[in-house]
């Protein structure tokens, strides 16, 4: 069970390359988290793994096999996906919404059956909302609807999920409890699991590993412990920090009061 | 409005061309009337929409996926650009036939899916069917008042762009007070 994804180059029409030469690989049960300044191709990475935009060069495969032309349908069986600012459009129900995750399932001239409604369920329950089943999507909050669009990817059963920015709009308390979540399905149920973050202590708080992405190049890969430190940050976001370690962890304050907090 | 104002013309040629004895026929087509259609006409149109509205029904869950963004229906595996295609497709068919024979009555379309949604949800695996009833009971209703108002029939399509018009200057309002809540 591995992600594969090797040497992968995208533009837009006419225009320059975003991605140049991304290659990772994603095992099963770990969170791999990607982190990279804004523009740095960190969604384009996440649309041309989900095939809506296409790649000019390089392979995604899964299991390995080779899934760059593979349709939407069986796509979906394999990558879930929670996306960054959603924008509810009618007042859907919260279990319809997370219904919605079993559409690769559901034929064209069908509707959700009593297996759909299970995993539906079962997805509100491993989340903790079930007592938000019935009410409106739009009158929940924040947290809650992470939480919502979480239990939806679930319901897709696919063994990879890749979240954008999960925590953007969220509150610190909702930021704990969605990346706890996020770990716990990932450890609990052997999902391997992307995600994109902004803050480099979230990164290395929730990731197994971390993928440091600038102008559409790896610029580092490795657990958090290798990976987080001064120069890489100064490099990245161009902002003097000085790392130290608590419990373990890697954890990054900016030098404010210095000199030069911003070198480059 | 460039697309009306063509084919606006060209029902204009239509009508400039007709013999003067068959004009009022025209009239009524585009006022919108039941009064020119007959048995005959009605197996045809049962026909036409049937084809059209069954693979609808069917389809419907869909909608609520594809009522997402694009993006996150080509996530959840649906090919919202293909379905996006059969959905007009079979629509058009349904109303195309349902058009020839009544002629053209506005606002129903518009006005009873909203006022439905506003009833029982978005939710589009009640909201299709219930639409649909709707639709025809509404048009029983206009067809009834059509009917018995006057000593001669007034063409239905009046009546829904009487009710119809208003509608539609209140919906605004209502909709920032959320009117997709139930």
């Amino acid at each position: 069970m591995m992600l594969e994804v090797s040497d992968i180059f995208f533009r837009h029409a006419m225009g320059d390359d975003i991605l140049k030469g991304i290659s990772f690989s994603a095992r099963k049960g770990e969170v791999t988290v990607i982190l990279g300044p804004n523009g740095s191709g960190k969604s384009t990475l996440f649309k041309c793994i989900l095939g809506i935009w296409k790649p000019y060069r390089g392979r995604v495969k899964a299991d390995g096999r080779d899934i760059t032309s593979l349709p939407f349908r069986e796509r979906a069986k394999r990558f879930s996906y929670v996306p960054q600012g959603h924008e509810p459009s009618f007042p859907y129900k919260v279990l319809e919404v997370v219904l919605m995750g079993r559409a690769a399932y559901i034929g064209l001239f069908s509707t959700p059956g009593p297996r759909d409604y299970e995993e539906a369920e079962r997805a509100l329950f491993l989340l903790g909302i079930e007592h938000l089943r019935d009410r409106p999507y739009t009158r929940i909050s924040g947290g809650e609807r992470q939480m919502v669009l979480l239990a939806r990817a679930l319901a897709q059963g696919a063994p990879y999920m890749l979240l954008d920015e999960p925590t953007s709009h969220l509150d610190f308390r909702n930021q704990v409890l969605v990346l706890s979540k996020v770990r716990e399905l990932a450890q609990g149920k052997g999902i391997s699991v992307l995600l994109t973050l902004h803050d480099p202590n979230l990164a290395s708080l929730f990731g197994d590993r971390i993928l440091v992405l600038n102008g559409g190049k790896v610029i580092k890969d490795g657990p958090p412990e290798e990976v987080i430190d001064e120069e890489l940050i100064e490099d990245v976001y161009g902002v003097r920090v000085s790392v130290s370690r608590v419990n373990g962890k890697r954890l990054v304050m900016p030098m404010l009061g210095s000199d030069e907090l911003y070198p480059l | 409005m460039i697309v009306s104002a063509f084919f606006t013309s060209l029902v204009s040629i239509v009508k400039f061309l007709v013999d003067p004895h068959k004009l009022q026929g025209i009239v009524f087509w585009l006022m919108g009337s039941f009064s020119l259609s007959d048995w005959r006409s009605f197996r045809v149109v049962l026909t036409g929409v049937i084809f059209g509205i069954l693979p609808l029904m069917l389809m419907r869950w869909r909608l609520n996926v594809m009522s997402l963004s694009e993006e996150e229906a080509l996530a959840l595996g649906v090919n919202a650009k293909r379905d996006r295609i059969l959905f007009i497709l079979f629509s058009t068919l349904a109303v195309a036939v349902a058009t020839s024979v009544c002629g053209i009555i506005g606002w129903v379309g518009l006005m009873v899916p909203h006022l439905v949604r506003m009833m029982v949800g978005p939710d589009h695996r009640t909201l299709l069917p219930l639409s649909l009833f709707g639709g025809a009971a509404f048009m029983i209703t206009a067809d009834t008042v059509s009917r018995t108002l006057t000593a001669f029939d007034i063409p239905v399509g009046i009546i829904t762009a009487i009710t119809g018009a208003p509608f539609f200057v209140y919906l605004p309002k209502k909709n920032k007070e959320e009117v997709w809540e139930r």
